[in-house]
């Protein structure tokens, strides 16, 4: 789940009685937050607590007349019949449900709630959940074998793939998937399964980001190939020719290992497609960006039957992006150099551009091809287009609130492209669901190779301030403003009420449930072990450590920061100043690489590689066993 | 002037959103008559319109001078509100051209420039501040300046510094100033046409096929820039890093289009050099043109809609407040000039001054995957020199461009083209200093020789 799932389930969920003071506390800081937020104007908070329903991906029935659309901030299951257009019938489900698949012979539907951690199974013929199957952490995409036995579920946060047992909802095994696995695809042979993942993997540091295609043979069930994808960080979704001749994955393509000094040139992300498949041998990466226009963040995929096209949802650019596939692949053989970097190839392949809704998500093709479904995430509808002429011919009301609270604009600006020069990017391009890219970056104002910054996580940020690795700004307006507008975006962007509903949101993200607390609360004795570590004010031998280098000191409070900038060693002779702003570490263990610059790989890398002088608190006196137990404990922050 | 008009013919146009002639099928609109009209004589750095030129105002049911008491008036743009417009005029014949602006209700013009030579080729930019090209010494500058309270111009910004002549011909919806120049930028050479932000950071040509004459650009509800490309009509498109032909009626075109509600397009156009312009209407992909307005002895141009428009993005300045500027190249090999792998060993850097005298301001490595990082004075003319490693050149720039006070910019390659993303790799030259190299020419010594 993301914070973004979780949030519109915070704002619109009814609690229970046990959870009202945990779910007022957030909301009550949030009005005072946004009271006392510049700029201060405000407008009152109707509507706050709308329940929308932010639809995200789709199915059809095996008979084409239903379409079953996975609604995440409502935890539903709309199901929308498709001649009348109309929502027959909503079925409850876990929190933040996100992916979607039906068993071969279409009896069953499986849904993950990625908040719960499981899937939900409903029968297709009652809409009813007859069972609930655990996953790993955060599922997502979920597909179902060739023989309906087997299930395979992306776990975002685990970045594995649970292989799950159908008929006894049990988890045989997982498989390592790539850092933040998300998305799958079954090859139309039903032997292969192929997984994305939207962080990067682990790499050198100030190296390109690599990503990968994660091949599982079904009849093994184990991983068989890794396809790699160089200087990608955030794949999306996947698809196959009906053929099986051809896969297609949306992707970013980040520019973060050079100066941001302006956007223009797709200086700061690449939108592109990598191709892979027999149809052209290996792996191809394709651009759909133009010279002087962008079409930010490719998120849903679909190829037609005949091949003839592929639709993309860029969900930042409110579009839907149409490519002809045989000028593709004739383009792709033709061209014996990369050109991914060639902003005036798509002109070759790129048959239209057809505007959609807010944050276009899912796409899904009818049962004979001829309309396209696409799930408009913030307006709570259903864009059908007409696949020939490749125009909008209705628009399917899913039911939500008609009333747009400030929250929601708020979204919708966080999720909008249309504030930076040339639509290039949003704040979504970086953090992405609106948790993080696992990307350091060079920003232009501190010089060029100088300041490298580590993106910070925007989980529950209230109390946190000030922001900026150096703590130069206050508060979240300056962050999301003017700094923003001219050193990001390089153009003119948010308008005070804009700005006011955009910080709205950003200080509403929550913070996610930290799946390494046991379920009562209470720590392991590894944990134990490791919170005393936190806490000791003594060096082994008994003599005091200087407040200043005990961790508890700076990562102090609710949010495990005293808010001050510190030297504590980490610097970097590119650094124009040794002083870091203490970060909060509310599962910092999803957060990873760490310190400010990004430069360690894993938590233990804090201790083991960069703090030799013992300045970022007393590590050098610990075991091996003794520093796992502190990682462990800091896990449950 | 008056007499000027043998005859005017108008054709009514379809449903438009047109502020000034509301409830009429017909946009009301601007045009300029001038018994000579040079198109680039501003590469000379003089005047495109005889001193006779009048702006004329033509509604649904009229046409009439807009300035009547003025002696020469050109240049008309109107603001996005579609209320007022900008111009350049005389009040009298001797008189050098200022900006003026006046409502489009009526009422007296009101001068916003003081400028002792002329001011010409006014545009509205967005936050109440305009651009206009000023000639200084017998050449032309473009200049961005705010109005005070919509009347006289204050803190006046010069955005370009080669040799040579600029004037402005639009402003993009993105922000960026659209201008013609000469290519290579500073030369005696060919028109093109260039962008730079408002604040002067960030020249460069808008596209890098480089050829025929194009000038009077203008943008259309599409996006694309619409101009004279030899004498006929062209296109950039947003996806193409070439110019499009448009494939109109013979004859040569004037550039200025302006694009109705309906998609039709206002176009100067004559059917051979010896004729008058006439501004005629031409739906996209017609065979003919039909005619809008025509003037027996005198040119016809600039036809400026009288409608409001969207505003475009403020260009929120990014520039330092440092007295040089920083010029990052990721990678000299990334060019349309194919340099051998390791070939290019290091950079040289010249100015030019007011004479015309080059100087060199210095030298610095190059690194073995390209890049280079230099410090460079600001606000004066750049040209780049790549050498090989025994110092010969393996290319100098042809034109020039220049850096604003407090820039920091950075370039995929040399000549790489506009259509040329960067490669996200950590440049080398940054893994060696995050200094740049001191190019200002204040430094004694240069630092020499690559990898």
């Amino acid at each position: 789940m993301t914070v973004v799932d979780f949030l519109m389930r915070s704002m619109v969920t009814i609690p229970a009685k046990a959870k009202l003071a945990a779910k007022i506390a957030p909301i009550t800081a949030l009005i005072l937050v946004a009271a006392i937020a510049r700029p201060a104007a405000k407008p009152a908070g109707s509507g706050i607590n709308e329940r929308y329903l932010s639809p995200l991906e789709m199915l059809l029935s095996p008979d084409g007349h239903r379409l079953y659309v996975v609604c995440q901030a409502s935890d539903e299951l709309r199901v929308v019949d498709i001649e009348s257009g109309k929502v027959v019938t909503v079925v409850p489900l876990g929190r933040a449900p996100r992916g979607i698949t039906l068993s071969p012979d279409g009896t069953q539907i499986y849904v993950t709630n990625s908040t719960d951690d499981t899937v939900s199974v409903i029968d297709a013929a009652t809409l009813k959940v007859t069972r609930t199957l655990p996953t790993g952490f955060e599922p997502a995409g979920v597909v179902s074998d060739r023989t309906g036995e087997t299930l395979y579920v992306a776990n975002r946060l685990s970045g594995d793939i649970s292989v799950i047992d159908v008929k006894t909802g049990q988890e045989m095994k997982r498989l390592l998937a790539g850092r933040g696995a998300s998305y799958l695809a079954l090859s139309p042979d039903g032997k292969f399964i192929y997984g994305t993942h939207i962080y990067p993997n682990p790499g050198a540091f100030r190296t390109p980001p690599n990503s990968e295609i994660t091949v599982i043979d079904t009849g093994r069930q184990t991983v068989v190939e890794r396809k790699p994808l160089h200087n990608v960080a955030g794949v999306f979704h996947v698809a196959l020719s009906a053929d099986g001749k051809l896969g297609v994955a949306a992707q970013l393509r980040p520019k973060n290992l050079i100066p941001l000094a302006h956007v223009e040139h797709g200086w700061v992300f690449g939108n592109s497609l990598t191709l892979f498949g027999e149809d052209v041998g290996g792996t191809v990466q394709v651009p759909i960006d133009e010279l002087d226009r962008y079409y930010s963040l490719p998120w849903g995929v679909v190829i037609t039957p005949d091949k003839s096209k592929i639709f993309l949802t860029t969900a930042a650019s409110e579009s839907v992006t149409v490519i002809d596939v045989p000028r593709l692949l004739s383009y792709v053989r033709a061209r014996r150099e990369p050109f991914v970097n060639d902003l005036s190839a798509s002109a070759n392949y790129v048959a239209a551009r057809i505007p959609v809704g807010h944050n276009p998500r899912g796409v899904l093709l009818s049962k004979d091809a001829t309309r396209l479904y696409v799930a408009n995430r913030l307006d709570d509808n259903i864009t059908v287009i007409d696949t020939k002429a490749n125009r909008v011919v209705s628009t399917i009301d899913l039911g939500g609130p008609k009333t747009i609270n400030p929250f929601r604009r708020g979204e919708r600006l966080f999720f909008t492209a249309n504030y930076a020069f040339q639509s290039q990017f949003g704040c979504s391009n970086c953090h992405l669901d609106a948790t993080i890219d696992g990307l350091q970056w060079d920003l232009e104002p501190d010089g060029f190779g100088k300041d490298i910054v580590d993106n910070r996580s925007l989980e529950d940020l209230s109390g946190t301030e000030p922001f900026k690795w150096n703590g130069g700004n206050p508060d979240l307006p300056t962050e999301c403003g003017p700094r923003t507008e001219k050193y990001f975006f390089r153009s003119q962007s948010y308008g005070d009420r804009e700005l006011t509903d955009l910080v709205t949101f950003v200080y509403s993200l929550p913070y996610r449930p930290n799946r390494y607390r046991l379920a009562n609360g209470e720590l392991t004795p590894a944990q134990e072990r490791g919170k005393a570590i936190f806490e000791r004010t003594t060096y082994k031998n008994g003599k005091l450590i200087p407040q200043t280098n005990q961790c508890a000191y700076c990562h102090s409070g609710p949010k495990y920061t005293n808010q001050q900038q510190l030297d504590v060693g980490t610097g970097k002779p590119t650094d124009r100043s040794p002083l870091v702003d203490v970060p909060h570490l509310r599962n910092v263990v999803y957060s990873a690489p760490y310190l400010h610059d990004g430069s360690a790989q894993s938590l233990e890398e804090i201790w083991t590689v960069f703090n030799p002088k013992d300045t970022h608190g007393v590590s050098n006196d610990l075991t091996k066993d003794e520093l796992n137990d502190l990682i462990e404990y800091l896990k449950t922050l | 002037m008056g007499g000027l008009l043998s005859l005017v013919i108008i054709i009514g146009f379809g449903p438009t959103s047109s502020v000034f002639s509301s409830g009429s099928d017909s946009p009301a609109f601007l045009f300029t008559v001038a018994k000579r009209y040079e198109a680039l004589a501003w590469i000379r750095g003089a005047d495109r319109f005889s001193s006779d030129a009048i702006i004329f105002l033509q509604d649904a049911s009229d046409r009439h001078p807009l300035i009547p008491s003025f002696a020469a008036s050109a240049d008309p743009t109107v603001s996005f509100d579609g209320k007022s417009v900008l111009f350049a005029g005389k009040q009298k014949i001797q008189d050098p051209w200022q900006i003026w602006k006046v409502a489009m209700t009526g009422g007296a013009a009101r001068r916003v420039t003081s400028c002792a030579e002329d001011c010409v080729r006014p545009f509205y930019l967005p936050d109440d501040r305009i651009v206009y090209a000023k000639k200084t010494g017998g050449r032309f500058v473009i200049e961005a300046a705010g109005m005070a309270e919509g009347k006289t111009v204050r803190l006046t910004v010069q955005l370009t510094y080669g040799p040579g002549n600029f004037l402005p011909t639009d402003v993009l919806r993105d922000g960026r100033i659209l201008f013609e120049a000469t290519y290579p930028l500073g030369t005696d050479g060919t028109p093109e046409l260039y962008t730079v932000y408002s604040d002067g950071s960030g020249v460069e040509s808008y596209r890098c096929d480089h050829g025929k004459a194009r000038y009077s650009g203008k943008q259309v509800a599409s996006g694309d820039i619409v101009f004279t490309s030899g004498s006929s009509l062209a296109r950039f498109t947003s996806a193409r890093a070439q110019e499009v032909h448009i494939s109109a009626p013979a004859g040569e075109y004037a550039g200025d289009a302006a694009e109705t509600s309906s998609g039709d397009w206002l176009l100067a156009w004559r059917p051979d050099a010896k004729s008058y312009f006439q501004v005629k209407r031409w739906k996209p992909g017609d065979g003919s043109l039909l005619s809008a307005v025509v003037e027996q002895s005198a040119n016809v141009i600039q036809p400026t809609l009288v409608v409001e428009r969207t505003v475009p993005k403020r260009h929120p300045s990014g520039l330092h407040d440092w007295p040089n500027a920083n010029l990052l190249c990721l990678n000299a090999y990334t060019s349309k000039y194919r340099f051998a792998a390791g070939s290019i060993h290091s950079v040289r850097l010249y100015t030019r001054d007011s004479v015309g005298t080059t100087k060199l301001l210095g030298s610095a490595p190059v690194e073995r995957d390209g890049s280079f990082f230099v410090q460079v004075p600001t606000e004066q003319p750049l040209q780049i020199e790549l050498l090989d490693g025994s110092g010969k050149t393996l290319k100098r720039q042809a034109g020039w461009f220049w850096m604003r006070r407090g820039e920091q910019r950075a370039c995929v390659g040399c000549h790489a083209g506009p259509e040329t993303a960067p490669e996200n790799a950590v440049p080398m030259i940054l893994l060696k200093s995050t200094t740049p190299a001191d190019m200002t020419g204040a430094a004694s010594h240069s630092a020499s020789g690559g990898h």
